[in-house]
């Protein structure tokens, strides 16, 4: 007797549809499995033998072959547990039905016959239903995985908490719950952390609208307890909440990454990510012998928040160029090629030097001046021209703590809102999505200036000492501005409040 | 070549021969015929303030106009300031070195040594091939001053070198000038405290001009037109020194993108500079 078992098996972040064979013949007892399964598959022999028995079945004292087909792919993980238990079972003539063709099942089992919940199970949900060729279109998962598993519609999802609540489905004994589908409108778009709640700096706030607005990088330098944090973690507020396809992208790569629990079972806001700066390259990116997303990928629809931007290895840093230019990272293992999303907002923040109160008003800064610009040239170059909008804030003043004045994060959002509007009808049909990434023949384009703004530029430039890549920075900055207040043109008073975030070079107060 | 002229040589100022310690010879790089000049040193930290290298490249800029040599370091900051100063109103000046005149300490500075080498001139005690050793530059301090009727201190720090220089030229019968600083500001501090033992502080950079007995030229820019708004918050800046963004507006109760446009037209009309976030006039 043979039997087949349909399933799907993780690759990166997507999956693809695999079989699950048993046969079972006579012979000295014996349990193998073959495929290119990795330990954890091989370890499943006994978690599947003990679950079977502990449900009330029998496990046949037989010589048993699984195979899990294609079996030149490389397989791992936990979740083949309840297809391989699954295939011995209807082997042995333990289940009573002939439509398990159409079924697929993923889940780990414990050895009481629980079922357990798995990572990256939305990514086997949309291998199963995307590939032309699978015939499943029922499938059993973990009940830990329901909130998940909802997202897939076009599709009948159950919930099982157990091997035995299967067994009494197909022998119909019950019945398996089937998963609710997930509706947008059950998202709660409360902003958790409101920018009202920081004072004072409206200055950096308003910056960060713009970051925000245009996908333009951010970089906030200021001492010690200036607000940075604080700034940073408001910022995933402010941005439009997530769309249908947004969450199914986020919830995806949260779930190979094993970041969904019970508090979180979905990815429903927008990411923020803060690594230590001792970070390496590879948890950065992505690595591992089948890559792990990294920071980036993980930041991806989101934030990704640098704090002590000097104290990151440099060669860490210059990782990111990649991702900022293309939204994207392309890892390649084992002779594998992977490309995880990395689309986020870069915000950094770091202390103007070493000891952190170079400008401060109240505390001495005692670094000597090649301190200072060794803090500074860490940084490497290349980064720090991708990064559009650089800010310095300042302590707070009492009066403006106890001020009761301060933008929220609702109105902010809803600036935002306009701009992105704008920006989406400019760039549809183009490969890009937002003003930071124009390139220059698109700001040639979408940033037509006017005599008056033209020359006005020209007395900036020799002033401030730009250079073309400022400038260029200058103008995508300034179509961000325009945006926001809903101006078709770009106007002298935009160029002129975007030359207010552009980079303050050392070299730039003389020479 | 002989690039050096010696105690007894002619051209040796007769300023510099008064002090209790004058060279034996200085070597030079430049057109040894300023040294002649009537000179004022400008000094000041090497850690300066925007505010205060604004000031101190004003200085060097007026004293040139009225045909008054400026004197300096060449260290970065201050000394810097005053030297671009001074070549950029078409001046000359005079950098005084604490290596040999063929060395460039600090090597970021290469640009702005040439461009002295060419229009003005590079001198030291030490011959060439000295490195720049960290107890010549203290002594240098005492020819800046000792070549100068008079030396001003932009803006020094409490442990600044140029309160040595300060302190050479009171020794010399020199006069001392100190650009008063906030009582608050860390890099006013030495300033501060040289005019509370004595100094003259500078209010107005013309009196430098007029205590040697030279009038000072006027300055020929035209007054500059500003818009209501811009005459609020530039009117704003000069009442309160430094400033931010969000002090400008919580007085004048602008939004912030309003008066940050607002101050990069100030900024190019040459009113206003900004630095490290504040913005003061210059």
């Amino acid at each position: 007797m043979l039997s087949k078992i349909n399933t799907a098996a993780l690759s990166g972040l997507n999956a693809m549809p695999v079989s699950v064979e048993t046969d079972i013949t006579r012979g000295m007892p014996g349990f193998y499995i073959v495929g290119l399964a990795d330990v954890t598959i091989k370890e499943a022999r006994e978690r599947i033998r003990s679950a079977i028995i502990n449900s009330g079945y029998e496990f046949p004292v037989e010589r048993i072959v699984i195979n899990i087909s294609p079996a030149y792919i490389r397989k791992r993980g936990s979740y083949f547990d309840l297809p391989m238990a699954m295939g011995i079972l209807a082997d042995t003539r333990q289940i009573m039905t002939d439509e398990l063709e159409s079924w697929g099942f993923v889940g780990e089992l414990s050895l009481d016959g629980k079922l357990k919940k798995v990572d990256g199970l939305l990514s086997m949900l949309m291998a199963l239903r995307d590939n032309a060729e699978c015939r499943v279109n029922k499938i059993v998962v973990p009940a830990g995985n329901s909130e998940e598993a909802g997202l897939i519609s076009d599709m009948e999802v159950y919930a099982a908490e157990s091997l035995l609540e299967i067994l009494d489905h197909f022998n119909k004994n019950s019945q398996l719950r089937k998963i609710v589908p997930f509706r947008i409108s059950q998202v709660n778009k409360d902003i958790k952390q409101d920018f009202h709640d920081v004072k004072g700096q409206e200055e950096a706030k308003r910056a960060i609208m713009i970051a925000v607005a245009g996908g333009h990088g951010i970089l906030m330098t200021g001492s010690p307890s200036t607000g940075k944090t604080m700034l940073a973690e408001r910022i995933p507020g402010i941005m439009p909440a997530l769309d249908f396809d947004e969450i199914l992208e986020v919830t995806k790569i949260y779930s190979v990454s094993g970041h969904l629990g019970e508090i979180n079972p979905l990815a429903c806001v927008r990411p923020f990510r803060r690594p230590h700066h001792k970070i390496t390259g590879a948890s950065l990116i992505g690595g591992g012998a089948v890559p792990m997303p990294g920071e980036i990928t993980l930041a991806n629809k989101g934030v990704l928040f640098l704090d002590e931007f000097g104290e990151f290895d440099r060669n860490v840093i210059d990782l990111l160029r990649q991702p900022l230019e293309d939204k994207k990272i392309d890892i390649s293992r084992l002779g594998t090629g992977y490309t995880y999303p990395a689309d986020f907002l870069l915000v950094a923040a770091m202390n103007p030097c070493k000891c952190g109160y170079y400008g401060d008003e109240q505390r001495e800064c005692t670094c000597s001046p090649g301190e200072i610009q060794r803090y500074r040239n860490k940084i490497s170059g290349p980064i720090m021209d991708r990064i559009d909008i650089h800010i310095r804030l300042h302590n707070i003043k009492y009066e403006e703590y106890v001020s009761g004045s301060s933008l929220s994060s609702k109105e902010m959002r809803c600036g935002i809102e306009t701009a992105k509007k704008i920006q989406h009808e400019r760039f549809t049909g183009t490969s890009i999505s937002s003003n930071g990434q124009m390139t220059m023949k698109m700001i040639e384009k979408y940033v037509s200036l006017g005599e008056c703004e033209e020359e006005f530029l020209k007395d900036a430039y020799k002033k401030y000492i730009l250079n073309p890549r400022t400038l260029t920075k200058i103008k995508k900055v300034a179509r961000t501005i325009a945006d926001l207040r809903k101006s078709k043109n770009v106007e002298l008073m935009d160029l002129s409040e975007a030359i207010r975030y552009r980079e303050e070079g050392f070299d730039e107060k003389l020479h | 070549m002989k690039n050096y002229i010696d105690k007894n040589s002619e051209i040796y100022p007769y300023l510099l021969k008064e002090i209790s310690s004058p060279p034996e010879r200085l070597y030079y790089d430049g057109d040894i015929s300023i040294i002649e000049n009537t000179a004022i040193g400008v000094v000041g930290s090497r850690k300066a303030s925007k505010y205060g290298e604004s000031i101190a490249k004003k200085i060097g800029e007026k004293l040139c106009k009225s045909e008054i040599t400026v004197v300096s370091g060449l260290a970065i900051g201050i000394d810097s300031a005053a030297h671009l100063g001074a070549l950029d109103a078409g001046g000359k000046t005079i950098a005084v070195l604490g290596c040999g005149t063929d060395i460039c300490y600090p090597a970021q500075n290469r640009r702005l040594m040439d461009r002295i080498r060419k229009e003005g001139l590079v001198i030291s005690e030490y011959p060439d091939g000295t490195p720049p050793i960290s107890y010549h530059f203290p002594q240098r301090n005492r020819i800046i001053s000792g070549l100068c009727e008079s030396t001003v201190v932009v803006e020094a720090g409490r442990k600044s070198g140029s309160l040595i220089t300060a302190e050479f030229a009171a020794s010399q019968g020199r006069n001392v000038y100190a650009v008063p600083g906030n009582i608050t500001s860390f890099s006013s501090f030495g300033t501060n405290m040289l005019i509370r033992d004595g100094a003259t502080p500078l209010i107005v950079i013309d009196d430098i001009i007029r205590d040697l007995g030279i009038e000072p030229k006027a300055d020929e820019a035209a007054p500059v037109k500003l818009g209501a708004d811009e005459d609020k918050i530039f009117k704003f800046i000069c009442r309160s020194s430094e400033v931010t963004v969000d002090d400008i507006s919580r007085e004048t109760m602008m939004s912030p993108e309003k008066i940050n446009g607002i101050l990069t037209i100030l900024e190019i009309k040459g009113l206003i500079e900004s630095s490290l976030g504040k913005i003061f006039v210059v």
